[in-house]
């Protein structure tokens, strides 16, 4: 693992090695840091926010019900139907949000890379049926089958983020295979190929570790992807179950109360669209950044 | 061509098939069944409610009917709605959906092609303010989208009903818009860019040089080979619009497929989960098929493949 690492990050870049660059040009996109920093403040405010608030996500306050939001009281962001505080109720679905996003991603790429690095190295037959599933799986609704999923076995944040992770990963394995194609034909690779080592090995030490400016913006973009799933599972009332909340489920609270108190919707809905909105920024100032040629 | 066009038709059958098979063993190897839910019913009644479904049969037999009976369009009856078949019920929604998701299409196409041409010709502040509009587009959910054209334009503005249904030119208008919106703006990113790069490009670089009017140059020259990835999105935007109507449907109260398909899901009513994910999952192979084939048919290279890639 250290080879790859070492290879991925070397420790102390040349002043102009790939990563290095990579990071200047980052700097130079303002949309890129200002996203990247509003993103870091909303995931810390995910963490440590309700420890701010005097109150907690589950307990009704009685004397506040459906207050519109304002500051004299401690309800920042006002309180839903059932008295619940929506500040605190918002950061814990942000919190949520975040994590099944994060950690689906961390699936979708597991699969994604290992699926499109074997195909893309070792080609020919087992490329083409490789991809040919990856196709197949392309052209159906997936989303359906998360329903399904979700429906029958129960609503559990795990199973909701391994189904969500198991639907993310065919752009991924698209990729990671056109990038192995190009490197297979490399005098490294060759090389190593030509040394015996083993196909594992090279996809993992040569292959992988070469692609990775690639899968790190697509993995920017998949994050929010995957989150937009997950938010769209709990709006269904397919996701997140009560009493926990997402920012899917409070926007579906918000949007059946939004007559009477709009802030139910708005708030939760502009945290959601904030951090979507953000991500996608990154990932394009990324894509900038890591790959010069593109202009996209 | 017509091989082509036969051997991409005679594709979607395995597809399907596997699509069908595993859904119906999904559902059926599921814990828990459709009558779990109800107060505790005597084993008596439980015996003769599985035995009129034909839930007592082994896996394969049930297989083997649900497969016959689709043959002949019948999706069996529903759990839930005890009156009426799957198949009524998407006799029912079925319309509907599919009005409100061509007229979505058309409406993102319009704008979003023209917008993405406008975005393209005039560099300058409107392109910039069109892109910034695109990407909010992209990062806007539907079912946020939708809420908030809701407030703003039923209850704020009071122009247009934010519910209900019936059958009404207005009531469709802020359901085809929410539904229409991620990919228009998609589009509009897809088109511009493909736009820009076919202009730098040699053969409209020698249009120019021929002294033909700018709009003949766009119109005869770039246009189409600038436009040939759009219409490879439109199949991915077919999932999208469908995956989208579930949220509309259910906040604008429309009697459409997508509706069955939540409280189905939600009332763990299998054969009406098990038919809408059909007719959903039939509906993207058919339009991913056209859309294959359309593709082809601007593209004669496409065709000179095996079809592997």
């Amino acid at each position: 693992m250290s080879d790859v690492a070492a290879l991925a990050l070397p420790e102390a870049p040349s002043r102009r090695g790939l990563w290095f660059d990579a990071w200047r040009r980052l700097g130079q996109r303002r949309t890129g840091i200002v996203c990247l920093v509003v993103l870091a403040a909303l995931a810390a405010l995910a963490i440590v926010g309700p420890f701010i608030s005097p109150y907690d996500a589950d307990t009704p306050d009685w004397r506040a019900v459906a207050v519109p939001p304002g500051l004299t009281d401690g309800h920042w962001f006002g309180t839903d139907r059932l008295g619940r505080d929506l500040f605190v109720r918002t950061l814990d679905g942000l919190r949520i949000s975040l994590l099944i996003g994060l950690a689906a991603t961390a699936i979708s790429l597991l699969i994604g890379v290992t699926w499109g690095a074997l195909a893309g190295f070792v080609g020919g037959r087992t490329d083409a049926l490789m991809m040919r599933f990856v196709d197949i799986l392309y052209s159906l609704p997936f989303l359906f089958f998360v329903i399904v999923l979700t429906v029958l076995f129960g609503r559990s944040p795990i199973l909701l983020f391994v189904a969500i992770g198991a639907v993310g990963w065919l752009t991924m394995a698209r990729i990671v295979r056109g990038q192995a194609m190009v490197l297979r034909r490399r005098e490294f690779v060759e090389a190593a190929i030509a040394m015996g080592v083993s196909t594992p090995a090279i996809v993992w030490r040569h292959i992988v570790p070469n692609a990775l400016g690639p899968v790190i913006i697509y993995a920017t973009l998949t994050i929010p992807q995957l989150i937009l799933y997950e938010s769209f599972l709990s709006f269904l009332g397919l996701g997140v179950q009560e009493p926990l909340a997402s920012l899917g489920s409070l926007v579906a609270q918000g949007a059946a109360e939004m007559e009477s108190a709009p802030w139910m919707l708005l708030l939760p809905a502009g945290a959601l669209v904030l951090m979507l909105v953000c991500f996608n920024f990154l990932g394009d100032a990324l894509r900038d950044a890591l790959d010069p040629q593109s202009h996209g | 061509m017509e091989s082509y066009f036969l051997r991409r038709l005679l594709g979607v059958l395995p597809t399907l098939f596997i699509v069908i098979t595993v859904t119906f063993f999904l559902v059926r190897l599921a814990p828990g069944g459709p009558f779990d839910q109800e107060q505790a019913l005597t084993p008596e009644v439980r015996a003769n409610l599985e035995a009129a479904y034909g839930l007592d049969q082994p896996m394969l037999v049930q297989y083997g009917r649900y497969l016959a009976g689709l043959a002949r369009g019948d999706f069996g009856p529903s759990f839930k709605y005890r009156d009426f078949t799957v198949t009524e019920l998407i006799a029912q929604g079925l319309p509907v959906s599919l009005g409100l998701g061509v007229a979505a299409m058309l409406l993102a196409i319009a704008v979003g092609v023209g917008g993405g041409i406008l975005a393209a010709l005039r560099r300058g502040w409107s392109d910039g303010a069109i892109r910034s509009l695109a990407v909010l587009g992209i990062a806007i959910p539907s079912f946020v989208a939708a809420p908030l054209l809701a407030l703003v334009f039923g209850i704020y503005l009071g122009w247009l009903p934010v519910g209900g249904w019936e059958g009404r030119l207005q009531d469709a208008v802020l359901p085809v818009v929410a539904l229409a919106l991620p990919i228009t703006a998609v589009l509009v990113r897809m088109t511009r860019g493909g736009l820009l790069e076919v202009l730098t490009s040699n053969h409209v670089r020698s249009a120019r040089a021929r002294g033909l009017p700018e709009s003949r140059v766009i119109l005869r020259h770039a246009l189409r080979p600038a436009l040939t990835p759009v219409i490879s999105y439109v199949g991915p935007a077919t999932a999208a619009i469908l995956t989208g109507s579930l949220v509309v449907e259910t906040i604008f109260n429309l009697p459409g497929m997508g509706r069955y398909l939540v409280q189905g899901a939600v009332n763990r009513d299998y054969t009406l989960v098990l038919g809408m994910v059909i007719v959903y999952a039939t509906l993207t192979i058919l339009m991913n098929l056209l859309v294959d084939l359309l593709y082809a048919w601007l593209n004669p290279r496409v065709r000179m493949d095996n079809g592997a890639p």
